[in-house]
């Protein structure tokens, strides 16, 4: 069954006189239900265009996105965010956890959106914490735990709805390699254990490594897309690969960590 | 680009928070200015009654505006400069040197005093004239007052902004300078603070705010006379400490309500509101506290003014009243002041010939029976005057019979007749001396003047009348009847006084003249003291306008990361909207709370109840503040852009 589809999806940035740019040119692809697909390319390829174009927060210049069979371009306003909390989970590079509710509460947060009774949002959030291992730290507020504790409770709060599809951008991002690598432990869990279909946008390939397939995006267009085998070292290898031929001199990933990185993933992340 | 150019576009990009700044130094510049041009008056130091006490009340106003706008600009100029530490940490790491810095600060700080004082200045020389008017018309100056704007106006206005500006900027840089580079670019970050409640702040605010409500709500006169700056002190300190446990704890009750907070509304604004009013609980309970001033001044001065004016019609109820000495004919003057009513159209009075013998009553107080033995002289009127003449307050007493009788006092004490209950008197009429029992109404007089009346029954007077020929009597004629503030009485007035001066035989007295007269003192009372609460109430709005746009790139994230989680924008809007309000509301409940309890104790003072003038006073500055908060969340919601942003701040992130 298809969760996901982007047909033709053109976005073209500037114009009124301004030289225009196109991010994103005629770009075509699915996601089934229960996958985990991550897009990958070098920066300014248009990633984050493509991101925010399935999260129904920026408009395609032309190309539909369709969502369990809803054309997204058809929803306006209240609907539209409707659909958004409904039937979408985000997890941001910086979190984005509202420092004003505690853990807990910011994982409730999109049942008491949608008035959920108390009975099914404590036993969702019993549920959905357990599995992400944060269900000791609910009352403690977003400053108070450490950036890996902090994405996981994003992580729970983009899956206890149970969206169609967990949309992740760059969730490692602002992680340690401790903490990165527990949280793509987890996303796997989450994907093969529970179903959710995810949908993730890196340029660490670490990260990437735990996906089932991956995406290439080079100047707006489809590159190449790899899936993996049984070894996720051998995927993370392929990876690599794809990169050093993709990567245009940009520096990014030009000297690719080794598995079980030493190095610091911000310090790969200047050139973003 | 040089540092003055950095200065000045600086200023223009944070135009929006300089707003309510400039606004608000430009208006206390203003208003200092035009205290200071009115206490420097040469025409207002003497000619006038109050003259000796008018310079010094205006410039002692002057100072409490001077002061007030100093503190205001102490907390603006601070939170302002903290608001931008990153701003300037980022600068020093780009390379501006401290020296640089301090220049650019300082033409920064220049730009906005010399905008403040000369907007304020601008408006004080446009507004001077009608002020004057304003002036001249409340003292009843016999002509209007001149301009007065010679150079001593300037140089006191411009000296003590000046220097009060250059105070704030030297503040200021201090906050700058003494911070390492690193320190300031952290300085944006402060650290949030979990929500803590201590009982110890909660029970020592709630004590002395209750303590200070106690000691209003006394019975006594002496002991609330005793209290005003005591009390004024205690709550002031407990609603410090109290405003910001209260809230907590309030909120955190809220939190526990599980049926009530687990809805979209109060699950995003109860977490949210904790932390506010908690970094902004100074900032509010300062609010709350010049908000009860404003209301309490308020209300007090619009109380002595209306108890003012309701005493002034009850102790002179007669519209217009003539005392005609004995043996001169009554009948000219009565055709006189006719002539002159008809001929301004004042229509409505009545006009009442009568010829009143006088008598003495045997003094009774029941504190000094010592004085048992003395007399007090009264006038003797019938028991059909009593009942037809016009008295606003007060329904006239029932009369028995022959042998009863109706001390009525000539001020009125409590707006209602009481009674002591009746006693038999000696009163003393031509000689002669009767027995009668007698009642006391404390209404207010019957006629104008300060004497006795005392009322018996008609049959009684016409006895009186008859065999008591030989008494001395007077003659009054009054034009009774409500219309004592009529169209054309101000001119028709003026046309009698001409002929009966203060010093005539024929003495003439006026509801309307008292009236005048006693308003020209309160008046100018009143203005003063609006001024001053325009003052303030300037001053909190523009605190609170402060607070709102200080934080509004935090909250512009907030809301951003909402939108993406999928709020609707009428969801947003709705919520933005109460969390605002709560701001605004929170110090305004906690002000009218105070302020009540403060016309309760005016209300002891007064012997009888002011809170409804209290409460017309809060329900005026409700209008104004509602629509101050109107158009500050239209401009806010305007600035956080939300409909627009939502797409940018997601590339941002």
């Amino acid at each position: 069954m298809v969760v996901l589809e982007a047909i033709n999806l053109s976005k073209v940035y500037g114009g009124r006189g301004q030289p225009a740019t196109r991010a994103l040119h005629d770009f075509s692809f699915t996601v089934e239900k229960g996958e985990f697909v991550g897009v990958m390319g070098p920066s300014g390829s248009g990633k984050t265009t493509l991101l925010n174009l399935l999260a129904t927060i920026d408009t395609p210049t032309s190309g539909t996105v369709r969502i369990e069979g809803v054309d997204t371009a058809k929803l306006k306003g209240d609907k539209l965010a409707r659909f958004r909390r409904q039937r979408l989970g985000f997890v941001f590079q910086d979190y984005n956890l509202l420092d004003t509710l505690t853990l807990g509460e910011n994982i409730i947060l999109p049942l008491v959106l949608d008035r959920k009774p108390g009975r099914v949002i404590r036993e969702r959030l019993n549920d959905v914490s357990r599995r992400l291992g944060i269900d000791n730290i609910l009352h403690k507020y977003p400053y108070e735990v450490s950036g890996g504790q902090q994405q996981r409770a994003a992580a729970a709060r983009a899956i206890i709805h149970e969206p169609a599809i967990l949309l992740a951008d760059e969730p490692t991002g602002n992680l340690d390699s401790k903490s990165a690598r527990e949280l793509m432990e987890t996303f796997s869990v989450l994907n093969e254990v529970g179903r959710v279909t995810i949908a993730m946008v890196t340029h660490d390939p670490f990260a990437a490594s735990y996906c089932r397939r991956i995406l290439f995006i080079r100047d707006g267009r489809l590159y190449n897309e790899i899936h993996r085998g049984h070894s996720r070292q051998m995927f993370f290898q392929q990876i690599l690969d794809v990169l050093a031929v993709i990567g245009g001199g940009n520096g990014e990933n030009e000297n690719p960590p080794p598995e079980g990185r030493e190095t610091h993933p911000a310090t790969a992340r200047w050139g973003r | 680009m040089n540092l003055r150019r950095l200065a000045a576009k600086n200023v223009w990009q944070n135009r929006g928070r300089y707003l309510a700044y400039l606004g608000s130094a430009a208006f206390s510049v203003m208003i200092y200015f035009l205290y200071t041009a009115a206490a420097l008056h040469p025409d207002l130091r003497s000619g006038f009654a109050g003259a000796s006490y008018l310079a010094p009340a205006l410039q002692a106003s002057a100072v409490v505006i001077a002061i007030f706008t100093l503190l205001f600009l102490l907390y603006s100029g601070s939170a302002f400069i903290r608001s931008r530490m990153k701003e300037f940490g980022l600068l020093s790491l780009l390379g501006l040197t401290r020296r640089q810095l301090v220049r650019m600060l300082l033409w920064e700080n220049v730009i906005i005093a010399v905008t403040a004082v000369a907007a304020g200045l601008g408006l004080g020389v446009l507004f001077l004239k009608l002020f004057f008017m304003a002036i001249s018309a409340l003292l009843q100056l016999p002509r209007q007052l001149p301009v007065y704007l010679a150079w001593p106006v300037w140089r006191q206005t411009l000296g003590v902004f000046g220097g009060m500006f250059v105070f704030v900027s030297l503040l200021s840089l201090r906050g700058v300078l003494g911070r390492t580079v690193i320190e300031l670019i952290r300085a944006g970050r402060k650290p949030q603070e979990r929500p803590k409640f201590s009982k110890t702040k909660a029970l020592l605010g709630t004590a002395l705010v209750l303590g200070g409500y106690a000691w209003a709500s006394s019975p006594n006169p002496n002991t609330i006379m005793l209290g005003v700056v005591n009390v004024t002190t205690m709550v002031s300190i407990g609603t410090y400490f109290v405003l910001r446990e209260a809230s907590v704890a309030l909120l955190q009750g809220l939190r526990r309500a599980r049926r009530l907070y687990e809805r979209p509304g109060p699950f995003l604004t109860v977490g949210r509101l904790m932390f506010k009013l908690q970094e902004n609980y100074r900032v509010l309970s300062g609010a709350a506290i010049m908000i009860a001033v404003i209301l309490s001044a308020m209300g007090t001065m619009l109380s002595f003014y209306m108890l003012t004016e309701e005493a002034v019609v009850n102790n002179a109820p007669q519209a217009i009243q003539l005392n005609v000495p004995e043996g001169e004919p009554a009948a000219p003057h009565v055709a006189f002041v006719e002539r002159t009513l008809a001929e301004y159209g004042v229509s409505g009075l009545r006009p009442v010939e009568m010829r009143l013998p006088k008598a003495a009553v045997e003094n009774y107080t029941a504190t000094a029976p010592a004085a048992a033995a003395a007399t007090v002289p009264v006038t003797v009127a019938p028991y059909s005057l009593y009942t037809t003449l016009y008295r606003p307050a007060g329904r006239p007493l029932p009369l028995a019979g022959d042998d009863e009788a109706i001390r009525v006092r000539p001020v009125a004490t409590t707006g209602e007749p009481r009674f002591p209950g009746a006693e038999p008197r000696r009163v003393t009429i031509g000689g002669a001396e009767y027995t009668l029992t007698m009642w006391t109404d404390e209404a207010g007089p019957l006629l104008n003047g300060l004497e006795d009346v005392l009322v018996v029954s008609d049959a009684r007077f016409e006895q009186w009348v008859e065999s008591h020929a030989d008494a001395p009597f007077r003659t009054v004629v009054a034009w009774t009847g409500e219309g004592w503030g009529a169209a054309g009485m101000a001119e028709a007035l003026g046309r009698l006084r001409e002929r009966y001066g203060d010093t005539g035989p024929v003495r003439m007295s006026s509801t309307y003249e008292m009236h005048r007269a006693s308003i020209a003192q309160f008046g100018l009372a009143l203005f003063i003291g609006l001024f001053i609460s325009l003052v303030f109430f300037a001053a909190t709005c523009s605190l609170l306008y402060f607070r709102l746009f200080t934080e509004i790139d935090e909250d512009r994230r907030y809301y951003t990361r909402l939108r993406q989680l999928g709020l609707t924008p009428g969801e947003l809007q709705r919520l933005a909207r109460a969390q605002a309000l709560v701001v605004f509301a929170v110090p305004f409940v906690v002000g009218l709370v105070h302020s009540t309890f403060a016309m309760r104790a005016l209300s002891t003072l007064a012997l009888q109840s002011v809170l409804h003038y209290g409460w017309m006073v809060a329900a005026g500055y409700l209008v104004l503040y509602s629509a101050f908060f109107a158009g500050t969340f239209g401009l806010y919601w305007q600035a956080l852009g939300l409909r627009e942003r939502a797409a940018a701040a997601v590339d941002a992130a």
